[in-house]
């Protein structure tokens, strides 16, 4: 599924990079086959894949090198959380796609989970083997 | 080995991941798979997000060699008093701070040890902690490391220099997209451009920017034809080189009267039965997006060479003339190739040495001839009929017409960032306005792919071919077959690089000062050849 098909169901605002930004790197229409919600780095950089969405309150520089990092192609900021412009555009630049919804944690994945529950379901992209 | 370290400033949040990031550019110049770049992303990250939390200050060490990357991380920090406990999932002395930002979850050192190969921690308190982690990483697949480095038969190459009229203005070698000329001294003085093994993608940059002709496609000489029922295939930029008042049916009667029984024209541009299949291939498969339209020959040799990640993205079918060739098989037919890149495409479909393919120039002459004895005969056959009305343009919705190299190459590296979602299909063509720039035709590339619309020119009818032979990387651009001998090449050539003058002036021979680097660690040149470097020797010498 798109990422602008799951913003559109979900009642998020795809947020466009800021004026005079590059505007081609801003692509809702990439796929994805994952989500994962949390607020803890280390987690976040544990499941990320260039087809997860992360969802997330954290704002902050680490969050934006976490995606740039692990080639994330998504992020949803929950509570209507809005990065400054400066981290928009780097965001923009490395192409994730910024979607703001403007409800709370739990509600934003009780939304996500009802329209596709298939996301939920993704396998963790695969590591090494565990000790 | 190539070596690099990182300064890593404690509390300096903003700045924190920009050594991880260092490295994960590294990894990928040299080609290391992309699960063993996560893997270390993963290590790198945490282990410096460990110093900005809890140190003060520290660095960041990498040394790649062979097919292992070794980081060292080191930092003043306060040390760790329990190192068994530190390891333990969900143990953090993270302060609130940190804990604020999304750190402190008591995940980083097992999330270390976990993905890595090689796991080793030291600290004193007081003193404080250095971690020692190494990642084992294979090439990235689809770049066979057997494979050899010379190119495969399949690239020929179509590219001929014409000695004694070279004039050492080095301008072919920043022309060359992909830095495949050299220009060095003969024993005799005489200058000489050479290409480099499987860099030449059969453009025509070279050919457009010599001033003198000393660089031309290979071809067989002259006006030739094959008994009595000769074919000639030929590009529809052809019959539009000679003025406002010679139509294409003019053109075709002036070849026949060369010899030659039937003249089929190769697609213009757009070329009719490709766009429809290739856009119906866009729709039905499962392909990645955009497509990549095979219309030019000299652009699928740069995906092989440049862009081997996008060669899926290209539709399996035969390039206009490949495909015309094939139709073609059982006449006896000849071959205008627009470019090098056509030539190649032809020679290597076929068992012979090429004697079927000719280049335009001398066959333009002998046009240019007959129209001149018609003129002077009074005959006019066509010119002065109107031309008829203007054929209708092609569809293109969702298609991406793009001409001329430098949009090809970045058009290509927006596609390979993913930057390029919102195209379905793209059609990318080396020369300006597709053949109808090739440097090899006189006409200007707009005015003669105006006239051709104008004139409503017929190009043969065309059914697109299946490609079996698939496309394959070209290694051209690696250092060495050997991965571990590539990265130590690339560091001996950074190196180098920073110790010549950076002024590009391509006096030595080589287009850039980073390509000169690069043939002196290859073996293929020799240091003393930068003008500069001499120069500021014989300053310090004078002082």
């Amino acid at each position: 599924m798109t990422l602008g098909t799951l913003a559109t169901q979900i009642g998020a605002e795809a947020l466009a990079p800021p004026q005079g930004k590059p505007q081609a790197q801003h692509s809702p229409g990439i796929e994805i086959d994952r989500v994962h919600a949390s607020d803890l780095v280390s987690d976040m950089l544990r499941q990320a894949s260039p087809t997860t969405l992360l969802v997330t309150h954290l704002v902050g520089p680490q969050l934006l090198r976490v995606a740039e990092l692990m080639d994330v192609s998504g992020v949803c900021f929950v509570d209507g959380r809005v990065p400054e412009a400066e981290a928009l555009a780097r965001l923009a630049a490395h192409g994730v796609t910024v979607l703001v919804s403007p409800v709370d944690m739990f509600e934003t994945c009780g939304r996500i989970h009802a329209a596709f529950p298939q996301l939920s379901r993704g396998e963790a992209p695969s590591g090494p083997v565990e000790p | 080995m190539t070596t690099v370290s990182y300064l890593i400033t404690g509390g300096n949040y903003a700045q924190a991941g920009s050594a991880s990031s260092g490295v994960k550019d590294m990894l990928k110049r040299v080609g290391a798979e992309p699960q063993a770049i996560r893997r270390t992303m993963i290590a790198a990250y945490e282990a410096e997000m460990n110093v900005v939390i809890h140190a003060h200050a520290g660095h960041m060490s990498v040394a790649l060699e062979g097919d292992t990357v070794d980081i060292e991380v080191a930092d003043d920090g306060p040390g760790i008093a329990d190192i068994d406990r530190a390891m333990t999932e969900g143990f953090s002395t993270a302060p609130a701070e940190a804990r604020a930002l999304g750190f402190g979850a008591g995940m980083g050192l097992p999330n270390i040890r976990r993905h890595t190969d090689h796991f080793a921690i030291q600290s004193v308190v007081g003193r404080g902690t250095r971690l020692r982690f190494s990642i084992r990483f294979a090439p990235a697949p689809g770049r066979p490391e057997t494979e050899a480095l010379s190119p495969g038969p399949a690239h020929g190459v179509s590219l001929r220099t014409i000695g004694g009229l070279c004039q050492a203005c080095l301008r072919c070698l920043t022309a060359c997209p992909t830095q495949a000329l050299r220009l060095r001294g003969r024993p005799e003085g005489r200058f000489h451009p050479t290409l480099l093994d499987g860099l030449c993608i059969g453009c025509t940059a070279c050919i457009a920017a010599c001033p003198t002709g000393a660089l031309t496609m290979a071809s067989a000489p002259g006006v030739r034809t094959l008994g009595d029922h000769t074919t000639l295939v030929v590009p529809a930029a052809f019959l539009t080189q000679f003025g406002p008042g010679v139509s294409p049916h003019d053109v075709e009667i002036a070849l026949g009267e060369l010899g030659y029984s039937q003249i089929v024209t190769t697609p213009a541009g757009e070329g009719a039965g490709l766009r429809d299949a290739v856009v119906a291939h866009a729709r039905a498969a499962a392909t990645p997006v955009p497509v990549l339209s095979p219309v030019c020959p000299a652009v699928l040799d740069l995906i092989e060479l440049r862009f081997p990640s996008l060669l899926d993205h290209v539709a399996p079918f035969l390039t206009p003339i490949e495909a015309l060739q094939a139709a073609m098989a059982d006449r006896d037919a000849i071959f205008v190739a627009a470019c090098p890149a056509q030539r190649s495409a032809l020679v290597a479909a076929q068992q012979g040495a090429g004697e079927n393919v000719i280049e335009p120039t001398a066959l333009r002459q002998a046009v240019h001839t007959r129209l001149r004895e018609h003129r002077t005969l009074g005959a006019r056959p066509s010119a002065a009929a109107a031309p008829p009305p203007a054929a209708p343009e092609p569809a293109s919705d969702g298609v991406l017409e793009v001409s001329g190299l430098a949009h090809v190459m970045r058009v290509l590296e927006d596609i390979e960032n993913g930057r390029l979602p919102d195209v379905a299909v793209a059609e990318l063509y080396a020369c300006d306005q597709g053949c109808f720039g090739s440097p090899l035709f006189g006409a200007d590339p707009f005015v003669a792919r105006r006239r051709w619309r104008a004139w409503a020119g017929e190009c043969a009818e065309f059914q697109a071919v299946r490609r079996t032979v698939p496309l394959r990387p070209r290694p051209g651009l690696r250092l060495d077959a050997d991965m571990a001998r590539a990265i130590a090449k690339l560091a001996e050539i950074d190196a180098l690089t920073k110790s010549l003058p950076g002024r590009h002036c391509a006096m030595c021979g080589a287009p850039t000062c980073r390509a000169l680097a690069e043939d002196v660690v290859l073996g293929r040149a020799d240091l003393s050849a930068c003008v500069h470097l001499a120069d500021s020797e014989g300053a310090t010498e004078c002082s």
